[in-house]
């Protein structure tokens, strides 16, 4: 009896799991520890998707994503490569997707008041003819909400890699729409 | 104080107007759908068959056999980085064997075996006995990344900078264009060594160290990486090297002392660690390695982003003298 009631107090106060915990625990069948591993990448996965396929499509993806990962998560040999193991796999099912059609910046299903819908895809579309490296990474920062230190956990790139990312890609990023950086203003005044 | 992308990096700093307005503009494109779970066991019932009933468990039985008689394994075939053993067979997926193809999430055990390893199309590794590596990600003309675990890899890299990564249990090494070894244990002690071109170290911590060719640099368990140091330094200046990294008092002035413009490379990466001491630190290395024009301590006092390129001249420096002493005949 009062073990279990040390278990239920433990259980409420526990700390985050760490990943590879839960990991092991979706491999072992846990749908519970699945669905965490969801709710921890979903985003990560959305933003990979979406800087290969149409908006309206990506979050069909991301199930699909998903429901391969489960399948598959079998023969993940090393749990702590699970974050790149699992891009990987929503990349090649983006290029699978998109194989023999162009990625497109159409954005059916975005309810977002008009003028703005079309600046969202000027943005869109200007993101996606970034270089690959700063493509996902802005997205997953602009888009998806995550900061540098999220995405690195998330994607399994090193916090400096991410950082560079961040950066240089939002250079370009500024030139392509013709925003003036601030590095740029301080250099001119 | 703050650098001007920390609003971009984590939100902390000064909000940048231009990166909020993106924020706010793209936030509706965020994904906020729950998990599926209709479509996970749609997947699942596929097969239903498989589920359970005497056919399936000879059919699974016979499919083991006809793969234990198979010589493609998970590591024959399909995509990811091909290795060779050069002597025995090295440990793939719990299998020995003589070459295969390491998949993401593969792991490779050379055991008492040596093997070569081929970094996509960019490059091989050479891996001594006792070394474990994980493929951690492969795309075509996009990011490589092996995770050492432990032993010694000799990596060659032609490709442009930041395609291939190795990280190890304590720091990350991002090649910028070169040949460097790294051995190291399970702990995250060990040490790289730079042959040509220049690579980028960064641990936990927030500094990112630059060790180009003709260098040696210590990594740490727990630690950021420790001060890289040319392979000719002289000894006064490795022992000051190897004090400053134990904290004992006054080892950066001795290390300040010995150090001679051959080592500016180890003092403009004393500066990058030594936020504190940052202007007695500049202020001899001005002495061995002056600033590039446009340069100054107070300027780089007030704006740390501008150490880059008074690094970048030190680096290429040391990268061609690293070049000349290669190409230089024996004595």
């Amino acid at each position: 009896m009062l073990i279990e009631l040390i278990f239920t107090i433990a259980a409420y106060v526990a700390p985050v799991q760490e990943l590879p915990a839960v990991v092991i625990a979706a491999r072992r069948g846990d749908r519970q520890a699945f669905a965490e591993l969801y709710r921890r990448f979903h985003r990560a996965v959305h933003g990979v998707v979406l800087a290969r396929v149409r908006y309206h499509e990506a979050a069909d993806l991301v199930q699909d994503v998903f429901a391969i990962a489960l399948e598959r998560l079998p023969q993940l040999a090393e749990v702590a490569a699970f974050p790149g193991w699992l891009l990987a796999i929503a990349r090649n099912r983006s290029i699978d997707h998109v194989r023999g059609q162009r990625p497109t910046d159409e954005l059916t299903e975005v309810s977002i008041e008009a003028p703005r819908s079309a600046e969202v895809k000027q943005v869109l579309a200007a993101l996606r003819a970034l270089p690959e490296a700063y493509q996902e990474t802005l997205i997953l920062r602009l888009v998806e909400g995550l900061t540098g230190p999220e995405i690195a956990e998330q994607t399994g790139l090193s916090p400096g890699s991410v950082r560079v990312n961040l950066h240089r890609g939002m250079k370009l990023l500024r030139e392509k729409l013709g925003i003036a950086s601030e590095e740029a203003d301080e250099q001119a005044g | 104080m703050s650098k001007p992308d920390d609003y971009l990096w984590d939100r902390s700093g000064p909000a940048d107007p231009e990166v909020q307005r993106l924020e706010e503009l793209l936030a509706p494109l965020a994904h906020d759908r729950p998990l599926d779970e209709l479509r996970l066991r749609r997947r699942r019932r596929r097969a239903p068959w498989i589920v359970g009933g005497a056919v399936a468990v000879v059919a699974a039985v016979a499919l083991v056999l006809v793969l234990r008689a198979s010589p493609r394994g998970a590591c024959e075939g399909g995509a990811g980085f091909a290795f060779t053993a050069k002597t025995g067979t090295v440990g793939c997926a719990n299998e020995q064997v003589a070459r295969g193809v390491l998949p993401v999430g593969g792991v490779l055990d050379t055991g008492d075996a040596t093997a070569e390893l081929a970094i996509a199309n960019i490059g091989t590794a050479e891996l001594a006995a006792n070394t474990r590596v994980r493929l951690d990600r492969s795309e075509t003309n996009q990011r490589q990344q092996i995770h050492l675990e432990r032993g010694r890899m000799h990596a060659r890299v032609t490709a442009p900078p930041r395609i291939f990564a190795v990280t190890t249990p304590s720091t990350s090494v991002t090649d910028l264009g070169c040949e460097y070894t790294i051995e190291i244990d399970a702990n995250g002690k060990g040490w790289i060594e730079v042959q040509s071109g220049m690579v980028e170290l960064e641990s936990s911590a927030p500094a990112v160290i630059v060790a180009p060719a003709g260098t040696r640099a210590r990594m740490r368990e727990g630690r950021a990486p420790s001060l890289p140091v040319s392979i000719t330094a002289s000894g006064p200046l490795r022992d000051a090297v190897l004090a400053w990294e134990q904290g004992t008092p006054d080892a950066l002035t001795a290390l300040l002392a010995v150090a001679t413009p051959d080592d500016a490379i180890t003092i403009v990466n004393a500066a990058v660690l030594n936020p504190g001491e940052r202007e007695r630190v500049l202020t001899r290395l001005a002495v061995l390695a002056p600033p590039p024009d446009g340069v100054t301590i107070a300027g780089v006092i007030a704006d740390p982003a501008r150490l880059a390129r008074w690094r970048d001249a030190i680096v290429a420096e040391q990268v061609v003298r690293a070049l000349e002493d290669a190409l230089a005949p024996t004595k």
